[in-house]
């Protein structure tokens, strides 16, 4: 504090004192703003692989919390009754509770599960100018993601020049632009960029499973190892896809998806073109997001159109109902039907109980992503 | 501790105002650079169709219907690049937006300024309709770019590069053409020989039916009459159009 005050004060003689004699135009030195710089605790392993921000929006603690506000604040659509936590409800890993569907704020709904809200921050693997977020990649980035759901006519069905008059009447809010951003004009850039913050600071890696990486997993029953170990076996050739290093490697990155679009077998026509809709290439039909293989116990239901309530459905659509169309991913056809993968009862039981050992509780209850 | 905090903090305050006094305020007597040696363009931008100019109200024959431009007309003018006889180019990298609605003054033209262009002898123009791959991946942006100017698609990420909406044949039915995508920017360049000095006005021409013609005829009827989405097939046709849509005049 001490420093920053000396800065400032610096800073700011170059506006008070100095005006060029022969023009009466102030000299034109910014004062630089400074917000507190925010530094994630990473759970176990993952701070081998930092978050990359944009270098335009870097996480600092009065930016995150100004993008928390805005979050939960229903200021965002049209009739100020929906936030983005409407959809996004802590309490089920940031889904929309066990909704198939989530309602709109005039009643409709859309055709696409709410996917939850952790570990945003490395999606930044999917690289550089491509498709990291959407079921189907329709947004390039988080800061260009924000806007969709708000200006959508069946979600916030707000405009964005509405939000930014909202915004600048509510007294709060041009005290708390002016403290993350050192301006009190409010873009949709910088309501884009709070939010972003705040989203890649909601970080979940606190399981059971995260825990017995680190004690060579003795935390595990021997029906959960079993589970692991048929998850990463050619037999239930799970892990391709929800990345997880095998039981007997060293510490890995255990995101649970691979960033990558798959057509899973779930469409035999495809209602949902997916992936093909961004690329236009055909190949690129039904390929839809892997999701997070983490905190499956909250997010039910399940896949891009919540069809399955339950792991069971699920477990039970990958062993043998899969379509095994030509567009349909090689880790699924490599299996055919109909024996499938042909789990036994038991091995689906040990799956599902596996399954259950990367659930995030501390995600759900964390005070620093509920409402503030 | 709280006392002897303010006590220093009093006292560097005060030391810092005595260096400023001896050693922070100095005249500029140096000149400027860049005001020696830099003009400003202006390009001047006839809207048009055909021969007539672009106006809210009129009604215009394209080969195959009688259409109407109306409510809203808009497009980024950007990547204009100068280049000198000497090979040198000038790019200046700004973004314009040139927007009209129903509430908008005639959109028959406008002018877009560039100031600090080194003087000298120049050859080539270059710009393009449209927003360059750096900057259509992210919406995220401010001034023209900014998403809140009704430009953007949230749900694919990217600029809408050219927007035309009205209606069209003896029952109004409306149309509504977003332009948009990589691989849908409208690129030219022209050979534009003159000096610059002070000042130079650049007059372009940008004709609207030339979207509808050559080398396809573009139908309302029959091809898309709403595009929304790099997917539409109509969007490569007007593409393919649009290469006789922009042409230079005069440079005065």
């Amino acid at each position: 504090m001490k420093v920053k005050f000396f800065i400032l004060l610096f800073l700011a003689t170059f506006f008070v004192q100095c005006r060029k004699d022969n023009t009466s135009l102030p000299v034109t030195v910014a004062v630089p703003f400074s917000a507190t710089p925010y530094s994630i605790n990473y759970p176990f392993f993952w701070s081998k692989v930092p978050i990359l921000s944009p270098a335009n929006n870097p996480l600092t603690v009065e930016g995150i919390a100004l993008g928390r506000k805005l979050f939960y604040d229903p200021i965002l659509s049209q009739n100020n009754t929906m936030s983005c936590a409407t959809c996004h409800n802590i309490n089920f890993s940031f889904t929309d509770s066990t909704k198939q569907f989530s309602s709109g704020l005039h009643g409709e709904v859309g055709k696409r599960n709410a996917p939850p809200i952790f570990n945003l921050g490395w999606f930044t693997n999917y690289g550089v100018l491509t498709h990291q977020f959407f079921w189907d990649g329709g947004a390039s980035d988080l800061e260009s993601q924000v806007f969709g759901p708000i200006t959508n006519p069946i979600e916030m069905s707000e405009t964005l020049p509405n939000v930014l008059t909202k915004l600048k009447l509510k007294s709060e809010y041009p005290t708390l632009f002016k403290k993350a951003f050192g301006t009190d004009s409010i873009t949709s850039q910088l309501l884009a960029f709070a939010i972003s913050q705040f989203e890649r600071t909601i970080i979940s890696g606190n399981t059971k499973f995260d825990q017995g990486r680190l004690i060579n997993f003795s935390n595990f029953s021997p029906e959960e190892m079993n589970g692991f170990i048929t998850f990463t076996s050619e037999k239930g050739d799970c892990w391709h896809c929800h990345t997880l290093a095998p039981p007997s490697s060293p510490l890995e990155t255990d995101f649970g998806l691979d960033f990558s679009f798959h057509n899973n077998g779930l469409q035999k026509i495809f209602t949902d073109s997916g992936l093909a809709r961004i690329t236009k290439n055909n190949g690129d039909l039904g390929k839809l997001k892997t999701p997070s293989i983490r905190n499956l116990v909250f997010t039910a239901p399940y896949m891009h159109d919540g069809r399955f309530s339950t792991l069971e459905q699920v477990v039970d659509f990958y062993d043998a109902q899969a379509y095994q169309g030509s567009n349909v991913d090689g880790f699924i056809t490599k299996n055919p039907h109909p024996t499938g993968l042909n789990l036994s009862s038991q091995e689906k039981r040990e799956l599902i109980l596996f399954l259950k050992t990367l659930t995030d509780s501390s995600l759900i209850v964390n005070t620093s992503y509920s409402k503030p | 501790m709280r006392i002897i905090k303010k006590n220093s903090q009093l006292f560097f305050t005060v030391l810092f105002f005595f260096f400023l006094i001896f050693f922070g305020c100095k005249k500029d007597q140096t000149a400027q650079p860049g005001n020696v040696s830099t003009g400003t363009i202006t390009f001047n931008i006839s809207h048009v169709f055909g021969n007539n100019p672009l106006q809210f109200s009129e009604s215009y024959l394209t080969a195959n219907d009688t259409i109407r431009i109306q409510s809203q007309f808009a497009y980024y003018f950007s990547n204009i690049k100068l280049t000198k006889t000497d090979n040198t180019i000038y790019s200046p990298g700004n973004f314009f937006l040139v927007h009209y609605d129903i509430d908008s003054q005639n959109p028959d033209s406008t002018t877009i300024t560039i100031n600090n262009v080194p003087q000298g002898d120049y050859k080539t123009l270059s710009f393009v309709i449209g927003v360059d791959s750096l900057h259509n991946h992210t919406v995220g942006q401010t001034g023209a770019l900014d998403p809140s100017m009704g430009m953007c698609w949230f749900w694919n990420t990217g600029y809408v590069f050219y927007r035309l909406k009205g209606n069209f044949g003896a029952t109004n039915t409306s149309f509504s053409l977003d332009l948009g995508g990589d691989e849908n920017i409208m690129s030219y360049e022209f050979p534009a020989n003159f000096s610059l000095a002070d000042s130079r006005t650049i007059n372009i021409k940008m004709d609207i039916k030339e979207l509808f013609q050559n080398p396809y005829s573009y139908n309302l009827k029959v091809d898309d009459k709403d595009i929304h989405s790099t997917t539409s097939k109509g969007i490569s046709k007007l593409v393919q159009n649009s290469k006789d849509m922009m042409s230079i005049l005069s440079i005065q």
